[in-house]
């Protein structure tokens, strides 16, 4: 209400001030024309002397109302009252011209917004704390294997009871496993679900209890104890209808009945966002698998006063002892931990850093964009700062008013850059690869609203203080004494093209990263697969153990078999289909490893055993997905639970250990049968594009039987279409089975390149960003140069030069600029895109052919960006030009 | 303010102001004619720039203006010293003196 009053005042006061401006101006033409008609002047003619004499109306009545209008703001006086008069006149400057307003609110709020939204992904998945309590000692823990050089290795049961018992370090260790799980409860349809087996020590750890109920303690942890398990909070009510009445209740999974003892919060989703069902893992130091088997994660709880470095410290040492003891099982193994959320984010880290280091770029460009624009403004503007310097606003007092008019722009910037978050975010979250840990945590929150404003406004500083500095100092009184003719000061303009090639040095960094990650994208698309991923669906089966016998040792896999066989049979016979084939790993699955020895080499140290990747397929399977057969032959139906135990390998295996004499004839055993090698197949890429192929071999399904298996169909039309067949016929034969997972192959493979994929779109979008930003810079700059420089031009006209030579030298200057920025943008990026490395596949981040690229592109960008004003400087009739002056 | 001072000719026009004004009051319209006439234009080419300084002048507290009515019977602005317009005038004008002085005795001995 008072602000209104103030506002309708200060509009009031306004208005007096103007009439009384116009009527003394009024009078004064009119008593020169009257003393002039004295003088015997016709009317009409007195008139127009009059008003030729007056001079410039528009102006000298826009420099009165100036000096009126500022000495209105000085009534106040203490800094809070000066802050009021220099918001004022900062909003009035800028509602006077707001197509420049428009131009710097837009820049920057593109800068700003693209900014906020990688910071908020940047502060949910990497800045964030675990929602635990006293998540700064909750650990990783993991083995790594000196002999085959990896680092992230899982524990085996025996080790991890050992370093249960020995280590001096942890308040608490916990294990888990995510077994397969088909949620079968009393009703309803039979749901694919994930569930974690997991230490009871889990939840005293993580610090989280249940809302409802309670979680499962030592005595269900036992061996041989019954099955307890707890619900996930979605889980429950999406399938119990947030029953409290659920608790007591027996649920199966598996075939197992199990006890429902409590729920847990929405809040908690540890291992992963998905899981939805927690058990006791139910092992012990006395009943676990074996130590060569590696089923299990471990976290643990440091105790108070204990640091990594310690826990690391203690655990190589039980390492080494493991070593000793257990030297068939555990030579070259290792073991470390590190921070919880480290080992959540670790892998992703790079990249965020990487893409919120080119957004900073990208403001960065913003920035020099509009620090540029003010310069170009504030020579013009140099009549206004001469009348308020002459009125007695000090230099300091003149620096803050241009500051508080840019930190005004910013923060406008910043609103419109939360619009550009707000939809940045939901495009981030969208397009963010699945693997991407804690995307459910990214939002707009305070946090990120906080660092909205503080990028704004610090935004609003940098970019203001050059040309307020510059503005300060200017020279108070010529521009009021030449009469309102404002020249080009060399030294603003050399300012603004100093800028100029500093955001196209900015720009030049960001499109060389982009194109190097674009080169790397490109390679990784085309590595050849080894397999044809088109036309081909991807449905997952499991069978539960219960109802079909499958256990290692077991020899009665009858009706694993059974079912296996009448589903090829059923889904061969369906419309389109071309082929159809099980497989217990599709292509695009890296599974899983296991040992061989090949019969008759002499048996090589232990450690010092090799790994290989096994998977068990069915008959059709090379032709259904097309690997192609290089040696011997595939399976055929020779190829039974009873007929000659057979393998086929691929041809790294074959390279590897076959490399003097033909693989085929050859016997190599496993899980304690010996094989003939009948042929030899294609390397196929199943860890993904970037990765070596591993040695690895085949054998026919029938003769190791698996419960749990892909069905892979080749298909005439789109795969997907035949999805819902499949799955009636999965449910014909056994009504209690989900099938889950259903895809295409294509879209399994992609997924190992849904990260660089990721990185590049939003790279390359921050690429165009700047280069737009910098050819906005660049054609700024220049058409300003030929405005200021257009009497020169004429002159130039006028003594001969043709419009091509005019064209040719603005046009030149343009491309000047870019060049100089170009060079030392690339210099830069010989320094910055060393940062990408690890973010590369197939260039080295020093690549001749993408800086030639990015050398070319921004040159041709600043080519066009200085076209147009040069085709306007060609254009300048001399005469006018001339007479401008 | 020094002799040599580029802010000098700008001085000059205010100067001429408030020499104008010392024994009564006048309109702008007025002001600017005497000028003209005291000065053959070599002060005020536009005539409308007389303004902008009146309007300086007056909000450095040099000058009151106030509105009256003119020979002819129109509304018109008049402007007269204030206290500190008059000691600005002493003051500038001994500046001016020995300004002129100095520049006089340069051009003099040369």
């Amino acid at each position: 209400m008072i602000k209104k009053l103030f506002g309708l005042w200060a509009t009031i006061r306004r208005q007096n001030i103007q009439q009384d401006i116009d009527s003394e101006l009024a009078y004064h033409v009119e008593m020169r024309a009257r003393d002039l008609e004295a003088t015997g002047m016709g009317a009409a003619a007195a008139r127009r002397e009059a008003a030729r004499r007056f001079g410039n109306h528009g102006r000298i009545r826009a420099e009165c109302r100036e000096v009126m209008m500022v000495d209105a703001e000085r009534q106040g006086d203490g800094i809070m009252a000066q802050f009021g008069q220099d918001l004022r006149y900062a909003v009035r400057t800028i509602l006077r011209n707001p197509g420049f307003a428009a131009t710097v609110i837009l820049t920057l709020g593109l800068g700003i917004g693209a900014n906020t939204a990688i910071f908020s992904v940047v502060d949910g998945v990497l800045l964030r704390p675990l929602p635990y309590a006293d998540s700064d000692r909750i650990v990783y823990v993991a083995q790594n294997d000196r002999l085959r050089g990896t680092q992230h290795e899982w524990f085996s049961g025996p080790d991890f009871f050992d370093v249960l018992e020995r280590n001096v370090v942890f308040e608490s260790m916990a294990a888990w496993r995510t077994p397969q799980a088909t949620l079968t409860s009393p009703d309803g349809e039979p749901q694919r679900i994930t569930a974690a087996s997991t230490s009871h020590t889990l939840f005293s750890i993580l610090g989280v209890g249940p809302v409802l109920g309670r979680v499962y303690d030592a005595d269900d942890d036992r061996p041989g104890a019954d099955a307890v398990l707890v619900l996930s909070h979605q889980i429950w009510v999406s399938r119990f209808g947030a029953d409290e009445g659920v608790l007591g209740r027996l649920v199966a999974i598996e075939g197992t009945s199990y006890e429902v003892v409590g729920v847990m919060p929405p809040s908690f989703t540890f291992p992963s966002a998905g899981t939805q069902v927690w058990m006791p893992l139910q092992i012990s130091a006395a009943r676990t698998p074996p130590r060569g088997n590696h089923f299990y994660r471990v976290i643990a709880k440091l105790d108070v006063n204990v640091n990594l470095d310690a826990a690391n410290g203690n655990l190589t040492a039980i390492a080494a002892d493991l070593e000793e003891e257990y030297a068939d099982d555990n030579l070259g193994r290792g073991m470390w931990t590190q921070e919880l959320l480290g080992a959540m984010v670790g892998s992703i880290r790079p990249a965020l850093l990487m893409l919120l280091g080119a957004v900073g770029l990208v403001l960065a460009i913003a920035c020099v964009n509009v620090a540029s624009l003010l310069f170009a403004r504030s020579t013009v503007r140099q009549r206004e700062v001469a009348i308020r310097g002459a009125l007695g606003a000090g230099r300091n007092r003149l620096i803050r008013q241009f500051l508080t008019e840019s930190v005004v722009l910013s923060l406008l910037g910043g609103a419109a850059g939360l619009l550009v978050a707000l939809g940045g975010v939901r495009g981030l979250v969208a397009l963010g690869p699945a693997a991407l840990p804690r995307l459910a945590n990214v939002g707009i929150d305070g946090r990120v609203l906080l660092f909205a404003m503080l990028a704004s406004a610090g935004t609003g500083v940098l970019f203001g203080i050059l040309p307020a500095l510059q503005a300060a100092k200017a020279d108070l009184q010529s521009p009021l004494k030449e009469g309102g003719r404002t020249p080009a000061r060399s030294g603003g303009q050399g300012v603004r093209r100093f800028l100029v090639v500093t955001e196209v040095a900015l720009a030049a960094v960001l499109v060389t990263g982009a194109g190097l990650l674009i080169q790397s994208f490109w390679r990784l698309q085309a590595v050849d697969p080894g397999f044809a991923a088109g036309n081909v669906l991807v449905a997952n089966v499991q069978l539960p153990a219960s109802r079909y016998p499958q256990a290692f040792g077991s020899t009665d896999f009858t009706q694993v078999l059974a079912f296996q066989r009448e589903l090829v049979q059923r889904v061969g016979g369906l419309p389109n289909v071309e082929s159809v084939a099980l497989a217990v790993h599709h292509p695009a699955n890296p599974g899983w490893t296991s040992r061989f020895i090949i019969d008759g080499r002499p048996p090589v140290a232990p450690g010092e055993q090799e790994e290989a990747r096994i998977n068990p397929v069915g008959r059709d399977y090379f032709r259904t997905v097309g690997i192609q057969l290089t040696r011997g032959r595939g399976f055929t139906e020779a190829d039974v639970t009873d007929g000659p135990r057979v393998v086929v390998i691929n041809e790294t295996f074959a390279r590897r250990h076959f490399s003097d004499q033909d693989p085929v004839g050859q016997r190599l055993s496993f899980w304690g049968q010996s094989r003939e090698i009948v042929g030899v197949v294609a390397d196929v890429k199943f860890r993904g594009p970037a990765q070596e192929t591993r040695q690895g071999w085949y054998a026919p399904m029938e003769q190791i039987p698996f419960g749990a298996f892909s069905v892979l169909v080749r298909t005439a039309g789109e795969p997907l279409d035949i999805a819902p067949l499949v799955q009636q016929q999965v449910i014909t034969i056994d009504p209690d089975l989900p099938v889950f997972g259903v895809s295409t192959l294509e879209q399994q493979f992609s997924g190992f390149v849904a990260q660089p994929r990721f990185n590049m779109l939003l790279l390359g979008l921050f690429a165009g960003v700047a280069m737009v930003l910098a050819a906005v810079g660049i054609y700024g700059v220049i058409s300003y140069g030929v405005n200021q420089r257009t009497h020169e031009i004429g002159v130039r006209i006028s003594l001969g030069a043709s419009a091509g030579d005019v064209l040719r030298h603005v046009v030149g200057q343009g491309v000047a600029l870019a060049a100089a920025g170009v060079a030392i943008g690339l210099a830069g990026s010989l320094l910055l895109t060393r940062a990408l490395s690890s973010l590369l596949f197939g260039v080295g981040s020093v690549h001749l052919p993408t800086f030639i690229a990015v050398a070319l592109i921004v040159s041709l960008v600043a080519f066009a960006a200085s076209y147009l004003p040069a085709r306007r400087a060609s254009n300048v009739d001399p005469m006018v030009a001339l007479r401008s002056e | 303010m020094s002799p040599g001072n580029p802010e000098r000719l700008h001085g000059t026009l205010e100067l001429l102001v408030l020499k104008l004004l010392e024994p009564g009051s006048m309109n702008g319209y007025a002001i600017g004619v005497r000028i003209q006439e005291l000065t053959d234009g070599a002060v005020i080419v536009e005539e409308g720039s007389l303004y902008p300084a009146l309007y300086r002048m007056q909000r450095r507290g040099w000058l009151k203006a106030e509105w009256g009515k003119s020979e002819n019977n129109r509304r018109a602005k008049y402007y007269r010293l204030s206290r500190v317009g008059k000691r600005q005038l002493d003051k500038e004008t001994a500046e001016w003196g020995s300004f002129a002085a100095a520049v006089g005795k340069i051009l003099g001995s040369g």
